[in-house]
């Protein structure tokens, strides 16, 4: 019998729940148990994804005179200033001269320095079309455009043509992680959700504290432990489906938690300053979570990490800036947490959102579109850049499917892609993962290393 | 064995650590206005509990008295609680007793024959100041949850709030508790009216004006490139009415020749209804633009910012131009209301929230039935759905092929808190801060798609059985740990402890009745077995809880076996799932 399989057999069979509450002796002797498979170094990667639609065709400003009169004749009382736009360095874009949302000033000296990119016009495809495919009806679109819950699933899964079962992180933690890992290489501050999920694997939910520590059936503490004894025997004799899935989830709460904490507790105080948002402190909890990786022995790890309020339909003039902010200042928080930890290279963040909004207003706010841009993040990326296809800030241009709509030009699956190629995936795991990338020519969009 | 350890915890630590439980969580939320606001007046656990400022006759919890017993009882115990379970906050003995004798078609008619007990007119009495929060919101809505008489119509309304969602997630509504309450008695009032009507009452409400924006939302301006707001336009129908995809009676997708879904709306529909729903604002405006708030009154239209064109509706139906916004609403709410999905879309969340997840197709359609036709030729009779949801057979009727149903956690928690009258010294309940401690509360799910969706599916064999599990979706390492853990604390609170408990804002439970049966562990078990479990207890989990008040006797102290006992059910599997 293999050491490593020893041990992890001895964990189990101490008991159940509270054989697993590591302590941190018995860390080393889990992280010898279950060294990794194929993998000799270290990457993660973080979806920061914004609930709601962000109005993200408003991070950049067009600010050459004629581009941004235009902008500004079409967007309104939601136009950026000319002058408070930050301007960019770009190469890559149609556009001779660009500007940054000035709310999202914490992030502009990381992306001058090439260590961010921005990713234009991003949204749920099935196949390209053109905006003569979708008037005359002959474009294969995505079911429910414009549906929060449907295009979040298709960011998620980005499969629509099936039911939504399983994300594309998850599909990936199901071909790259060893499957009997004590924790889960899908680690969620947001709880349940699709883009984790795969067939085998399934998210690890964490709080902002790590994982949160039982009370009454907790095995550390000597006057609990007959009262685990209890639950355990109580599970062993649970029937009926939902209630034998539920025992499931308690026993995995009870045994995982433990080895969170007890990683956590080893990792290193950061000196980096986080703000105090709630956003924030969940990119702290990552950055911590990074921190111990090796405690846990996760070579690849993959969170997701959620902020809301993007539905902007009313105030966005006041909602926008300032949600933008929080966004920024946690992510260049988080940048610069990684930079602490020597890890910048290793550890990608990338934005997602149900869509983009329209270019056009309802009085104070804006309602769902379709295309987006995107904020990638970390010294892995060809940072300093724009990638992909602008589109026109005007409405009725060819860009527009009306209402100011932007049609994508670069679909959920080639950005997928060329991030989980970073991550490790061959060409045919890309096309495993997203079954609908071959319908598109480029398979990277080139803003990773 | 330790007599200085409390269920557990040393009795020097049971300030300390509720004290640290509660600031790590409330910390744990910038939008704790209660910890700000405590922190700042130097008053923390003390003042800010859920202290009732003033008394009032209606919040006396103390339950009504059983009418008048006519008969022996006419269905068993377990079915009555199998009963209470599906259509109260939980059974209580009375309730119990009560059921019992009625069976379940009386008790319904009784049931619906009761008063509404408003939630609006509590909040005000109780907590009069000006300035509230949304935990004082949550306080009343415990207190009439709980005690509440008309259990069924309390329990419809939550049922119709995780449908009709609004959320104190959104600012403005979480600084407006009062409108917030007067949106659920607004629920109240119409769960057992029309459809319609509550449809209607819906739509109009400011605090869903607020939350969909169709409040302030102006015709078109083509200069300035606005067009109609479109939120409400569209959760109107994917949500509180037909969802994307048409239905068959039963709830089953209607495919088109290629076997996809067909869908019920495209984006002209929503334009249409969004237009439909222009030219709506706070009431009592002189004009528009004035700055006063109402968040109680229905909204009221502002015909100079309603757009008079004409508009395509569903199925092709036309508003015709130049009619204002009263004319326009009614003629678009009548052209969700008549729509043949609404039953069956409507009815299995109905039957989801209340009874099962996974209810059969005929069970649907039988529901369906009744929505679209009352018995008397009236559609959307709310009193002939929730009769064909409670009393199908597949409500009533026990058998192996149940899955049931995961309990949102806040039954679980007013479950255990109305078979123990639990309740706090200073007259509030003591659970205000569900929120912050577990994750959910009323009208609060993170956005207007709820806390769960009606099709989530738990990875597992229950999704590679093709059964749905709403519930599960939240369900996770946190959510689990902190309803554990509120379980742990709500045992621990219990009155045996008498002045041990030092807490006047704690929810205290009563263990009278166990601490009655305390010596004879047989008696215990079957009352808790009925009272918490519904008869569902198996010889495996008695023989366990039997060695466990074996085992917790060795304490001298008789509440900690109670409250041990008490725990491990309420964590077991057997409570979080309904059968």
């Amino acid at each position: 019998m293999q050491r490593r399989d020893f041990l992890k057999r001895s964990l189990v069979s101490l008991g159940g729940a509270s054989s697993l509450w590591a302590t941190t002796s018995q860390f080393n002797l889990v992280s010898a148990a279950t060294s990794a498979q194929s993998f000799n170094d270290y990457k993660a990667l973080v979806c920061v994804f914004l609930l709601g639609g962000n109005d993200s065709l408003n991070m950049l400003i067009p600010t050459d005179q004629s581009a941004y009169q235009q902008y500004a004749a079409t967007r309104q009382n939601l136009a950026v200033a000319l002058d408070a736009a930050l301007p960019l360095s770009v190469t890559n874009t149609q556009y001779s001269t660009l500007g940054l949302h000035p709310s999202l000033a914490a992030l502009h000296s990381i992306y001058e320095q090439g260590n961010m990119a921005l990713v234009a016009n991003v949204g749920p495809l099935i196949e390209p079309v053109t905006k003569e495919d979708v008037l005359v009806g002959r474009a294969v679109l995505p079911p429910q455009l414009f549906s929060h819950s449907d295009q979040q699933n298709h960011w998620q899964t980005a499969h629509p043509q099936q039911a939504a079962l399983t994300g594309w992180a998850g599909r990936m933690a199901d071909m790259l992680s060893d499957t009997s890992a004590p924790i889960s290489m899908n680690l969620s501050m947001a709880g349940n959700n699709l883009w984790q999920t795969g067939t085998l694997v399934l998210p690890f939910a964490l709080s902002n504290q790590g994982a949160e520590v039982l009370e009454g059936i907790n095995p550390d503490q000597e006057w609990q432990r007959p009262n685990a004894a209890f639950l355990d025997r109580i599970h062993a004799g649970t029937e009926g489906m939902f209630a034998t899935q539920f025992a499931t989830m308690v026993d995995r709460t009870r045994t995982r938690g433990g080895l969170v904490n007890g990683a956590l507790a080893l990792g290193p105080e950061l000196n980096t300053a986080f703000p105090a948002t709630r956003f924030a402190e969940q990119m702290r909890l990552v950055a911590n979570m990074i921190s111990v990786q090796q405690h846990l022995e996760q070579p690849r790890q993959v969170y997701f990490v959620t902020l809301g309020g993007w539905d902007t339909h009313d105030n966005q003039l006041a909602d926008h800036p300032a949600l933008l902010m929080e966004l920024a200042e946690g992510m260049a928080a988080f940048y610069n947490a990684t930079s602490e930890l020597g890890v910048s290279e290793q550890v990608t963040a990338f934005t997602a959102s149900d869509f983009g909004r329209t270019l056009t207003s309802n009085g104070d706010g804006t309602d769902h579109g379709w295309g987006g841009n995107h904020i990638v993040l970390g010294d892995a990326v060809q940072g300093a850049d724009v990638y992909g296809q602008l589109p026109e800030m005007a409405l009725n241009s060819n860009d527009d499917m009306g209402d100011g709509r932007m049609i994508p030009t670069l679909s959920v699956d080639q950005y997928a892609a060329t991030l989980a190629r970073w991550f490790g995936l061959s060409d045919t795991e890309l096309t495993g993962i997203l079954p609908n990338l071959t319908h598109f020519n480029q398979h990277d969009v080139g803003f990773m290393d | 064995m330790h007599t200085h350890i409390a269920f557990g915890i040393p009795e020097q630590r049971d300030v300390f650590a509720i004290l640290e439980y509660r600031i790590v969580l409330y910390a744990q939320d910038v939008m704790s206005l209660r910890f700000i606001l405590c922190i700042s007046i130097g008053i923390f656990l003390a003042g800010c509990g859920g202290g009732t400022e003033s008394t009032d006759p209606e919040s006396n919890p103390t339950p009504q008295p059983a009418p008048e017993i006519p008969s022996a009882p006419v269905i068993t115990n377990e079915e009555a609680v199998r009963l209470l379970m599906q259509a109260s906050f939980g059974p209580t003995d009375e309730s119990v007793e009560q059921v019992a004798v009625m069976g379940a078609e009386q008790w319904l008619n009784s049931q619906f024959a009761q008063p509404v007990t408003e939630h609006l007119p509590l909040l005000n009495s109780t907590f009069p100041q000006e300035e509230i929060y949304s935990h004082h919101w949550v306080e009343t809505w415990w207190q009439r949850s709980i005690y509440a008489d008309d259990q069924l119509r309390q329990r419809v309304a939550f049922a119709l709030s995780e449908i009709f969602v609004v959320s104190t997630k959104d600012t403005r509504l979480l600084v407006d508790p009062r409108g917030v309450a007067s949106y659920y008695d607004t629920l109240l009032a119409h769960s057992f009216g029309n459809f319609r009507e509550l449809l209607e009452a819906v739509t109009l409400h400011p605090m869903m004006g607020m939350y969909l924006s169709m409040l302030g939302n102006e015709k078109p301006d083509t200069e300035r490139n606005i067009r109609p707001d479109e939120n409400f336009a569209r959760e109107v129908m994917q949500l509180f009415t037909i969802g994307l995809v048409a239905l068959n009676e039963d709830g089953s997708v209607v495919t088109n020749s290629q076997g996809e879904p067909v869908a019920t709306y495209d984006q002209d529909v929503i334009k249409g209804f969004a237009h439909v729903f222009t030219g709506w604002n706070f009431a009592g405006r002189a004009n528009w633009w004035e700055d006063n708030y109402d968040g109680q009154s229905p909204m009221e239209p502002y015909e100079a910012f309603h757009d008079r064109g004409e508009k395509t509706l569903l199925n092709g139906t036309v508003v015709p131009a130049g009619q204002n916004a009263r004319a326009d609403l009614a003629m678009a709410l009548d052209n969700l209301f008549n729509h043949p999905n609404v039953g069956p879309f409507i009815g299995k969340q109905l039957i989801q929230r209340l009874v099962t997840s996974n209810p059969s197709a005929q069970y649907i359609s039988r529901v369906a039935a009744a929505f679209n036709d009352n018995g008397h030729g009236v559609r959307g009779d709310m009193q002939a759905v929730i009769t064909a949801i409670l009393l199908d057979d597949e409500a009533r009727i026990m058998d192996a092929s149940q899955t049931g149903k995961l309990r949102n956690p806040l039954l679980r928690i007013a479950h255990v808190m109305r078979v123990f009258a639990s309740q706090a010294r200073d007259g509030g309940m003591g659970h205000e801060f569900v929120g912050f401690n577990i994750g959910i509360a009323p009208l609060d799910s993170p956005s207007v798609f709820n806390f769960y969706r009606p099709d989530y599916s738990a990875p597992g064999a229950i999704r590679d059985a093709g059964l749905v599990s709403p519930e599960f979706q939240i369900t996770n390492e946190i959510s689990i740990t902190r309803f554990v853990n509120y379980m742990y604390y709500m045992a621990w609170f219990n009155n045996l402890r008498g002045d041990e408990i030092v807490e006047d804002d704690v929810g205290i439970v009563n263990f009278d009745r166990l601490a009655a049966l305390s010596n004879d562990h047989d008696a215990l078990l079957d009352y808790l077995n009925l009272m918490l479990l519904d008869g569902q207890m198996n010889d495996a989990m008695r023989t366990v809880l039997m060695d466990a008040l074996e085992h917790w006797s060795q304490e001298q102290t008789e509440w900690i076996k109670l409250a041990n006992v008490v725990y491990l059910i309420t964590i077991s599997p057997q409570f979080a799932i309904q059968l």
